[in-house]
């Protein structure tokens, strides 16, 4: 118990250390002492403060909104198929988003209408309907068999890609570059009025999500399960559809395809502190905030000025770290 | 544990999933006090009865009763507070230990958000004792064998304080000790603690030797209710379960033993 209180304080610290280094770093070299005239608002060179608040913080910003949410998503469709592999990406709700969204760059939506963006809308909308499908395709009656669900996703998901490819080829060659590094997975530098739309999705989504922690433990022993404990589970998943499809396509919509982070993360902690979703979700926000913030940084500054897509720097971490944990749990003889 | 909603009436239930009926017309009750063992051949339609009387699935026609007042107006988890179900068996895809479990019976008295009172951890510590896991309280939940996972299942399901209890095949995995074990519990439950035990067995004479009253199924429908000596009739048996079996009188306790010849 003591050790957690000792985690709790520490935790926050880090955070905020591991941000500020990362917002220092990049190209631009920029010291402790500019970064800190910039936050307290003393006069620093006009150079310096727009690297730091027009550029830099907006999406380092958004690169942790960007991880918190692929984590929970990831950790929360595992609870949901009980099935540790799973994650948004599986079920072809990744595919959903960038089809929506490919279809409103491709028709030039990018304008706002009643001061709603329109791309995020249709990634929205797209994963929506990809998890309504994918549900409802693979039900039966009251019961829902996880491996038609996973199939049915997978299938679906190589659809839509097929889907985006035709697209692509429909593109005049700008927009198609435009497509094109945006689906590698990208943590772009947004305008702040779309990151505050974006931060509004996900504060929603998150609000919707934590308090089914407990309901989600229940899950994972499976519906049966969950319902003789007294739980809505029809009504449960229709919540965690919706929040997760709001989550997976506000944050598509803005950085494309970035994979592993909704594996490695989840694993990651349940290995640290256990499988109790109460734990597990809020540790999700903050781990995957700062494994993102982390990855985004290495993507500018290692072949600095070349950037590296980030949905790279996640699958050169992620794909060793994640056969590591196998093997080593291979050899302890767990599962 | 709720005084209320003891006793269970079936009227003229009917559930189908493709063309042929897999419940056909059933009714039927049971009641505070007794333990009730439904026995049927395979494919006799009991785990799908047992998931009505649940709520778990809903019939195209007839009702649940419980004391009078229909099932399907209960909230999930007001039912949960009334009546529990020990599955044939659960899996996990995550770590749980076998405390994280079994408090998980505790959840229909409490919102999400709230967290065990020192009264819950009371009584799942008495639940754990009381099915004999003590020992296992932190082992994870999918490191123990099929038999303890049981008695895990039947730990949570206490832990619900229910009046109605219904067993799916509670003893299918358990060695001998075992099984008596559980088949006394549940006559003490029912007898001792005045719940409403519904039980699917498999065995027939640990049922004969503990059951108050049997329903015997075929195809969806009761072929008889009665007490054992009426149940176990060497006829009524072999025709039913299709292979010519014998009854003769127990040794000690003069209970009906099936054999087959």
């Amino acid at each position: 118990m003591k050790n957690r209180k000792i985690l709790l304080f520490t935790i926050p610290f880090c955070w905020i250390f591991i941000f500020l280094f990362c917002w220092k770093s990049g190209t631009v070299t920029i010291t402790w002492e500019q970064l800190k005239n910039t936050v307290f608002g003393a006069a620093a060179s006009d150079q310096t403060n727009i690297i730091l608040l027009q550029v830099r913080l907006p999406r380092l910003l958004l690169a942790a909104l960007t991880g918190s949410t692929l984590s929970l998503t990831g950790a929360v469709f595992q609870a949901l198929l009980r099935n540790p592999l799973a994650d948004p990406y599986i079920l072809g709700i990744s595919g959903g988003s960038a089809l929506g969204a490919v279809v409103a760059m491709g028709f030039g939506l990018h304008l706002m209408i009643f001061g709603f963006q329109i791309v995020p809308i249709f990634a929205i909308c797209g994963a929506l309907l990809t998890i309504l499908f994918v549900y409802n395709f693979s039900r039966i009656g009251n019961y829902l068999p996880t491996h038609t669900m996973l199939l049915a996703g997978i299938s679906l998901q190589a659809m839509l890609s097929a889907l985006i490819l035709f697209l692509q080829t429909l593109l005049d060659p700008l927009q198609l570059m435009q497509v094109f590094t945006w689906l590698m997975g990208n943590i772009p530098t947004p305008e702040y009025g779309n990151l505050l739309w974006i931060f509004l999705y996900v504060v929603l989504a998150i609000g919707v999500i934590l308090p089914q922690a407990r309901n989600l433990n229940a899950l994972t022993l499976g519906e049966l399960d969950a319902q003789i404990v007294g739980i809505d589970v029809e009504r449960l998943k229709k919540i965690l559809f919706f929040a997760c499809s709001l989550l997976t396509g506000s944050i598509v919509a803005l950085t494309g395809l970035i994979g592993f982070v909704g594996i490695i993360i989840p694993h990651l902690l349940r290995l640290l502190i256990g499988p109790d979703h109460r734990r597990l979700l809020p540790a999700c926000v903050i781990a995957g905030s700062i494994f993102m913030v982390i990855a985004d940084t290495l993507s500018r500054a290692l072949l600095s000025p070349t950037e590296i897509p980030v949905g790279v720097i996640t699958a050169l971490i992620g794909g060793p770290f994640f056969l590591f944990l196998l093997w080593k749990n291979k050899r302890n003889g767990m599962r | 544990m709720s005084e209320q909603y003891q006793n269970v009436t079936v009227e003229q239930l009917y559930y189908s999933y493709t063309k042929t009926p897999l419940i056909h017309d059933l009714s039927f009750d049971f009641k505070a006090g007794e333990l009730f063992n439904v026995v049927g051949p395979n494919g006799a339609g009991k785990t799908t009865l047992l998931y009505l009387l649940g709520g778990i699935i809903k019939p195209q026609t007839g009702q649940v009763l419980l004391d009078g007042i229909p099932l399907s107006s209960f909230k999930r988890q007001a039912l949960a507070r009334i009546m529990t179900i020990i599955p044939a068996e659960s899996n996990i895809a995550f770590d749980f230990t076998v405390y994280d479990i079994v408090s998980m019976g505790r959840y229909p008295y409490h919102s999400p958000l709230a967290s065990l009172t020192n009264n819950d951890h009371n009584i799942i510590r008495e639940v754990i004792e009381q099915t004999g896991l003590t020992k296992y309280e932190d082992k994870v939940f999918n490191q123990l064998s099929s038999g303890e996972r049981q008695r895990v299942l039947i730990a949570r399901a206490l832990a619900q304080k229910t009046s109605i209890l219904l067993m799916d095949e509670p003893t299918v995995h358990l060695d001998v000790h075992y099984q008596s074990d559980i088949y006394r519990l549940a006559k003490s439950l029912a007898h001792d603690e005045n719940l409403s035990v519904f039980m699917i067995s498999h065995d027939l004479n640990y049922t004969s030797m503990y059951s108050d009253r049997i329903m015997l199924m075929h195809e969806g429908r009761i072929v008889k209710i009665g007490i054992p000596d009426d149940i176990f009739q060497p006829e009524l048996l072999s025709d039913v379960y299709g292979t010519s079996l014998s009854v003769y009188p127990h040794p000690k306790t003069d209970k009906p033993t099936i054999w087959p010849d």
